[in-house]
């Protein structure tokens, strides 16, 4: 098995290779599981909507959602469908499309080798026509539908579009209603076309296999096909340069006001794997400002400012990273002006936090150690390209030797009063209970 | 291995090296008789979750978790049949993976314990501010469980279908009992359930049996009789088909219907049942998805379920409003075409393997695993012969035309978007 990279952790081995035609792939053998699981994502996602397609000369932009769109075009064949094929093994198949990429996935308990040639063969024959790509217009807009009932989701929607305005990231990931009525099957094509290649894409594997059998499968697969050659997809929007809103509102049939507080990184991420460590640097810093060990968390829980609903997350994407800090609550003022606070001194809480810190970093490493039982979560967690195809296994190592003065820096960098926007939902007043 | 710690205390530890978690759940079995009494331990769950004698505050219990390795604590309250389940889930790593051995689940023991045994009393009753605020999220979060349409819409119809107020409630409770509870109730219930509920343990993960069953033993529980009766919550079928329009300012329509199923798990076509579900709306290849959202392109999400501790079978759709009266017809037609046999066999045939696919998946989960080591003796379950899988792969189609034959209409809940 020589040529592969090997990384050994807690006594398990993930295989590394890049095929030929550019395709990564990696395998993780589980043998005390049932299950397979494999996923194949293409980096490509929802803000990728202009450039210049393949034999023309002027950028083109696409309607917003395609991306989605051809995700969910993907199954549909000449003459059947992939999801059945998936089903004919017993198998169970799904896709999502995020920000930045479009991944497929099948889980099954039997015939994994079938399934990863079916994963493969699905994803790599394209077949779109306007009259399938029609037939499906009326399925995303009770999709996209459902979405925009969900207060929740119109939440995070409306602070992304606070804090990139006039970007592909302000347009929902589906789309809108009226997008998705504009999509041709040629547009499918000119997408598929250029983002679609094996240099572009990589596979996970995880499960109950043999190792060897499935790199030859997968290498005598790929080894059949031809890819044109072609020039290197163009992502090219920088998400910093456009200025933030800094506050919105909107009014819903909704029992208790929504509150979500966002902090756009206007700083540079490093490269490589050093993006990873920065992505785990501003975990602990949101868990040492606003996690339920604080004491900062407990006053606002206290005054009846936050309540179980309270969170945060913190995105990192291709050309973009933000957090978010967000919940129900009965004083939305009082939320607003004391989320932003601790942000704002994020520096002076933090920085002799020695004690806090070491508990946040042991915290850490305990749940990525338990993330590590799911299949799913070792493949989706896996972010090719963006971290220089670093996997969970490589995270903790990190962790372990991250320093509080570091976590500090990372504070400094990302936390600007300018980079701060607020977004709120309010019940409308005939509606409050 | 099974034991008895106490008369109606009984632990289960699972050892596997299967998994780089241990995880233990204690569990609270009761039949509750009132709505009241739903919510009553739907708030003494909140309060236990947050707060005991040892960690009066939710910071301190999260610092204590975070000291576990971010060993993850909490409390769920579940409905299955007649029976409510109060539950302390705790989990943490195998300390196998830690570069210094901690002895976390010893530790994750005693933790449960002061959790469960020594609540934050104040002369007797439960601190007065920490109830006031649970209480007070408690309820909030009773009016927001609204905001989501798919969840109202079910309640909704759950409501229409029941004709037993205890199953007619959300499996929390609802805000009418909440508001006049106070403190002494909750010190009541707190009672009740520490000295009468039966009480399971399950354990799993890479651990000495023994070694576990002991350290188990050391907790205060007393000896307790089991008075539960039977876990299947059975109505009788009305003959006449309820059904509610509400109207709301939604771009979706919620269409869901529900039926009675009078098939339990010791049935004799308990298996033909969930084939029966799968082929109907249980599967993504099913008759439903693959007619009203495949080839109709009427909706996003499509799908039947299947309670067999309750009877109750219900179909959830979201839709145009203006579909309504073709979507219900197409639902109606996959019926017909399953009572007729016209069922593809080949399509039979992958639905039973994706079910098997299914049943083997759920074994790499060790949530699944550990409900089911909670659940199965439970429901004292007729033996059958051969395994589920085997008994999965006997059906065959005029099983599953004479079990759907079974099934009737009985509810109809539509929340109308105001949109077309």
């Amino acid at each position: 098995m020589k040529d592969l990279a090997t990384t050994v952790r807690f006594g398990e081995t993930i295989y590394t290779l890049k095929l030929p035609n550019g395709l990564t792939v990696n395998l993780l053998a589980r043998p005390q599981y049932h299950k397979t699981y494999g996923v194949l994502t293409t980096n490509y996602g929802s803000v990728d909507t202009t450039f210049i397609p393949e034999g023309q000369n002027e950028p083109v932009t696409y309607p917003a959602g395609i991306a989605h769109f051809l995700e969910h075009k993907m199954f549909d064949k000449e003459d059947y469908d992939a999801f059945d094929l998936f089903g004919k093994y017993g198998a169970d198949s799904n896709a999502f499309t995020s920000y930045t990429r479009t991944s497929y996935m099948f889980s099954t308990t039997e015939n994994a080798q079938a399934c990863v040639t079916t994963l493969l063969d699905f994803v790599q024959t394209p077949y779109f026509t306007d009259e399938k790509v029609n037939k499906e217009k009326g399925i995303i807009d009770q999709e996209i539908k459902m979405y925009e009932d969900n207060p929740n989701w119109g939440l995070f929607s409306g602070i992304v579009k606070n804090m990139y305005p006039q970007t592909p990231l302000a347009l929902d990931i589906a789309g809108t209603s009226q997008s998705i009525q504009e999509i041709t099957a040629q547009d499918l094509n000119e997408c598929y076309a250029h983002f679609y290649r094996p240099e572009n894409m990589n596979l996970f594997l995880v499960g109950n296999f043999i190792v060897d059998d499935m790199i030859s499968l997968i290498e005598e697969n790929q080894a059949e096909k031809e890819f044109p050659p072609l020039t290197s997809p163009q992502y090219q929007f920088d998400y910093t340069k456009t200025d933030l809103l800094p506050y919105r509102m909107e009014e819903r049939d909704i029992q208790q006001p929504k509150t979500i507080i966002g902090i756009k990184g206007l700083d540079q991420v490093p490269a490589g794997r050093a993006g990873l460590f920065y992505y785990f640097k501003i975990e602990i810093l949101m868990q040492l400002l606003y996690s339920e060990s604080t004491p900062q968390y407990l006053a606002m829980y206290n005054q009846g400012v936050i309540d179980d609903s309270f969170d945060y997350d913190f995105l990192l994407e291709r050309g973009f990273h933000f957090a978010t800090i967000y919940g129900n609550t009965k004083d939305p003022q009082a939320f607003v002006k004391q989320v932003i606070q601790i942000a704002e001194n994020a520096v002076e809480t933090i920085q002799n936090q020695t004690e806090a810190f070491e508990l946040a970093k042991k915290e850490l490493v305990g749940r990525l150690i338990t993330s590590l039982d799911s299949l799913e979560s070792i493949a989706n967690n896996y972010e090719g390209e963006l971290f220089a195809g670093a996997t969970l296994f490589d995270v903790i190592p990190l962790i372990e030797k991250m320093e509080l003065n570091e976590v500090v820096e990372v504070a400094q960098q990302f936390i600007k009063e300018e980079a701060i926007s607020v977004y709120q939902i309010f019940p409308k007043e005939d509606d409050i209970q | 291995m099974r034991k008895d710690l106490k008369n109606g205390v009984v632990c289960q530890v699972m050892p596997t090296t299967q998994f780089k978690t241990n995880k233990i759940s204690i569990s609270f079995i009761t039949e509750v008789k009132t709505v009241t009494e739903i919510t009553q331990r739907t708030l003494l769950a909140y309060l236990l979750e947050v707060s005991s004698k040892k960690y009066p505050t939710q910071q301190v219990i999260a610092q204590e978790l975070s000291q576990m390795y971010g060993a993850d604590f909490g409390t769920s309250t579940t409905r299955n049949g007649n029976y409510h389940i109060m539950k302390f889930n705790f989990s943490c790593v195998n300390d196998k993976y830690l570069t210094t051995p901690e002895n976390l689940l010893t530790k994750g023991i005693k933790f449960l314990e002061e959790i469960i045994f020594r609540p934050l009393l104040v002369d007797g009753i439960f601190e007065k501010e920490t109830f006031q605020r649970q209480k007070e999220n408690f309820q909030t979060y009773l009016a927001t469980m609204q905001d989501n349409k798919k969840i109202a819409a079910l309640l909704a119809l759950q409501k229409e279908y029941f004709t037993n107020p205890v199953q007619q409630s959300s499996v929390l409770g609802d805000l009418q009992t909440l508001k006049p509870l106070t403190a002494q109730d909750i010190v009541a219930c707190y009672q009740k359930m520490i000295t009468q509920d039966q009480v399971r343990i399950v354990v799993s993960g890479d651990v000495q049996e023994d070694e576990v069953v002991e350290e188990l033993a050391t907790l205060p529980f007393t000896a307790r009789e089991n008075t539960l009766g039977s876990m299947y919550y059975q109505q009788a079928n009305k003959d006449e088909v309820v059904e509610k329009v509400e109207q709301e300012k939604l771009q979706q329509s919620k269409l869901n219907l529900a039926y009675h199923f009078p098939i339990d798990q010791g049935c004799p076509d308990f298996h033909a049942a969930i084939v029966f579900n799968a082929l109907l709306g249980g599967d993504a290849r099913s008759y439903l998805f693959r007619n009203i959202r495949e080839k109709a392109s009427l909706a996003y999400y499509i799908s039947s379920s299947f309670d067999s501790f309750g009877q109750y079978f219900y179909i959830q759709t979201g839709i145009k409003s203006s579909d309504k009266e073709q979507v219900q017809t197409l639902i109606a037609e996959q019926f017909a075409k399953i009572i007729a046999g016209e069922i593809d066999e080949q399509l039979f045939a992958e639905i039973k393997l994706s079910l098997i696919n299914e049943h083997l998946s759920h074994l790499d989960s060790q949530n699944y695993l550990m409900v089911k080591a909670l659940l199965q003796p439970l429901f004292k379950k007729t033996p059958t012969t051969g395994t589920w899988m085997e008994n999965i792969q006997k059906v065959t189609i005029a099983d599953v035309q004479e079990v759907a034959k079974k099934i009737q209409l009985q509810a109809i809940y539509f929340l109308k978007g105001e949109e077309g």
